[in-house]
């Protein structure tokens, strides 16, 4: 059977978890305005990138080392995982660096920080609500992408600094 | 293929250093992050969702193509929305500009078809033009979006 997209064999658990994510987005619009519209763009394209890349090129032929959802085929809700469920995190982490402007060793600690949150989230969406199913993936590896990926991150914010006029961030 | 994968990943970067002086470097950021998981999806829905195209598994094969999905594909596309954003062409030559990298990113699928690295199970060169001139129609369109905010934030 092929399909563009597929949909879930269930609304269950792991579909009813994605509804649930988008409510981490509600409280960005609560905080004071930190990000323009170009920042807030470029940061969520950016990490809408980052996962997308990552699952695609290990969650897929020839690695398979993990599905996503219900099926190993990409469904409605893996696509929008990538555009809804990642950015928000990544949103948090760079309020806090931004309006902290921590260095050095407070700067590694915020990245760790983050970095086990989304481990301890990510082991949640495997253990109980079956949004991941590992094939030889383990929660190990996901610990050292978020290193990187918060890494990143750091590093696009900088990079949005150098480039946009003071006042406008 | 990987070799050529690899050289050809290090021009398009390379290329960047000219690029800079065309688009500014908050569009090449955020549009090579907004094209690259467009390119990838619709790598994804072709092979593993509609099964149209088949790639040979051979891992080497695999990195090939996603240092080409990552890196050369999108910043040839940049290439092509740095074209289409100059105020120097007419519109007619933005027109032949979009004909010509829709005809060298259809030439790729060509030679990946060639050299076996791709079978085309239920797919043509010709659903191969028409992907990549969506995909170039909306890069375009992000980017006139994206420049119009742009536009307000730069001095």
């Amino acid at each position: 059977m092929s399909m563009i997209f597929f949909p879930p064999i269930k609304f269950d658990v792991n579909e009813w978890f994605f509804l649930f994510a988008l409510l981490t987005w509600v409280p960005l619009f609560f905080l004071p305005k930190h990000f323009s519209p170009v920042s807030f763009v470029t940061i969520w394209v950016f990490n809408y990138c980052l996962g997308q890349t990552a699952d695609y090129s290990i969650a897929f032929k020839p690695f398979d080392l993990y599905d996503i959802n219900d099926r190993p085929e990409l469904e409605y809700f893996d696509f929008l995982l990538y555009f809804c469920t990642y950015p928000p995190i990544a949103f948090y982490m760079l309020y806090i660096y931004d309006s902290w402007k921590p260095k050095k060793w407070k700067l590694s600690f915020l990245i760790l920080a983050f970095a086990v949150v989304s481990m301890l989230l990510e082991w949640t969406s495997v253990k109980w609500l079956h949004v991941f199913t590992y094939k030889g993936w383990t929660i190990l590896y996901s610990g050292f992408v978020y290193l990187v990926v918060y890494s990143l991150n750091i590093a696009v914010i900088r990079f949005l600094r150098k480039h946009l006029p003071r006042t406008v961030r | 293929m990987i070799i050529i994968a690899v050289l050809t990943g290090i021009i398009a970067l390379c290329s960047l250093l000219l690029l800079r002086h065309k688009l500014h470097p908050i569009e090449l950021l955020t549009y090579w992050a907004f094209i690259t998981p467009i390119e990838q999806l619709s790598y994804i829905l072709l092979t593993e969702n509609l099964h149209y195209v088949e790639i040979n598994q051979d891992i080497s094969v695999y990195l090939a193509l996603r240092i080409t999905d990552i890196i050369t594909i999108p910043i040839i596309i940049l290439w092509f929305l740095a074209t289409i954003h100059s105020n120097a062409l007419s519109v007619t030559l933005k027109t032949i500009f979009f004909v010509i990298f829709d005809f060298v990113f259809t030439g790729m699928d060509y030679y990946l078809w060639k050299i076996q690295v791709y079978t085309f199970i239920n797919w043509t060169l010709f659903n191969s033009m028409l992907l990549y001139a969506a995909m170039l129609t909306i890069a375009a369109a992000f980017m006139f979006l994206f420049r119009f905010f742009l536009k307000k934030e730069l001095p």
